[in-house]
């Protein structure tokens, strides 16, 4: 399945290709070029956990800017 | 090389316009306590003709990253009343769950003829609820702010005629809440987030473009803090909602992700900037910023109407 998953788009050009689709064709059900298809589970916990995983990221990093910047301040 | 294919909404799309989309709407949303989604939607729409339920999905997905990073920052300056998000929250997952039960009817429905031009029920009614929202949240917030800025409230909290009679309203069970300082009936707090619930599910939004001014105008909590607390709320209604719409195929990652790329730091600039500029202020830049918005969908259901007779998209 996943041979074949790969090769499909790969045939289909790399304007195409992309990791969500390949990730979401192997867990099975889904046919992602169209809007309103069934999708799988894997899928679905995809668009929670990247987003917030993105969002935390963001959220340390400035955090830590924060405190660099507050630290330097303190230090001149 | 830049373009990219959009699996869902099965489109391609320069990638750094929507990145700086993204980057745009993340900015509102740190300084307004808004998720971006009145704005994002019909602009994703617009802009890169992406389908009305493929733009609300994507959105919300979107909303949930927009809001973690923005609502840690604010958590930072104090400006997040928990108690309150958390009691809204309780009417909030029924509301949402129905808005995209809506959206999911309206995609059968068919097509609607309308000065004679057809529509689909989706780009009918999804442009028509969020016309008539963003015209009245709009005139609202408008004339209180430029009243506000010449005479601004005490305290930081605006007065008004219903904010009395909701505080005053004694149906138990009564909540305190110390953070912003007001008591009030936890039924009155569930009934706000089932409304906003329901627009969250059914336009793609978070509900804060409705839920910052109620929590002003018709609660009485402090700018600043209906700013947090509303992207806390945000929060947790992008992330069901995010899930409800991936369960039906509405979400496209890629397109989420891309538009991440950018709100993620703009939601960290706008937060900052609170800090920086008076409430009255930051509800005046909030009714412009809903007015474009309106402007902009107002345009779209011309054209398609083909009310000024140029041709239909």
């Amino acid at each position: 399945m996943v041979e074949d998953a790969t090769e499909e788009i790969r045939t289909r050009g790399d304007a195409r290709l992309n990791l969500i689709e390949f990730a979401s064709r192997i867990a099975g059900d889904a046919d992602p070029s169209r809007a309103g298809h069934q999708v799988s589970a894997l899928y679905v916990v995809l668009c929670l956990v990247v987003p917030a995983v993105m969002g935390l990221f963001a959220a340390t990093a400035a955090f830590v800017l924060s405190k660099l910047a507050r630290r330097r301040s303190l230090n001149e | 090389m830049l373009e990219i294919h959009l699996p869902v909404a099965d489109t391609t799309v320069f990638a750094p316009w929507v990145v700086l989309l993204g980057a745009s709407v993340g900015f509102l949303s740190g300084l307004f306590g808004v998720g971006g989604g009145f704005i994002l939607t019909p602009m994703l729409n617009i802009l890169f003709g992406i389908p009305y339920n493929v733009a609300a999905g994507s959105d919300l997905a979107q909303m949930l990253g927009t809001s973690v990073s923005a609502t840690s920052r604010h958590r930072g300056f104090g400006h997040v009343d928990v108690r309150l998000g958390l009691c809204m929250l309780a009417g909030a997952w029924l509301g949402t769950e129905l808005g995209a039960r809506v959206v999911e009817f309206l995609k059968i429905v068919g097509r609607i003829t309308v000065a004679g031009r057809e529509l689909s029920g989706l780009d009918l009614f999804i442009p028509l609820a969020f016309l008539v929202l963003l015209s009245v949240i709009g005139t609202v917030v408008l004339r209180e702010s430029l009243r506000a800025r010449k005479r601004p409230p005490r305290g930081g909290a605006v007065e008004t005629p219903i904010i009395k009679w909701v505080q005053g309203i004694r149906l138990p069970p009564m909540i305190s809440l110390r953070t912003s300082g007001i008591r009030i009936s936890i039924w009155i707090l569930i009934g706000i987030g089932f409304a906003t619930g329901f627009l969250a599910g059914f336009m793609g939004i978070g509900g804060g473009f409705v839920l910052m001014p109620t929590l002003i105008y018709v609660i009485g909590v402090p700018t600043t803090m209906a700013i947090g607390t509303g992207l806390f709320y945000i929060m947790f209604v992008a992330a069901f909602g995010s899930y409800t719409h991936a369960l039906k195929g509405n979400v496209d990652l890629v397109l989420a992700v891309l538009l991440l790329l950018g709100s993620i730091f703009g939601a960290q600039v706008g937060a900052w900037l609170t800090e920086k500029v008076r409430g009255a202020k930051i509800r005046y830049w909030f009714s412009l910023a809903v007015f474009v918005s309106a402007i902009a969908v107002l345009a779209k259901l011309v054209v398609q109407l083909g009310v000024l007779g140029s041709p239909g998209s």
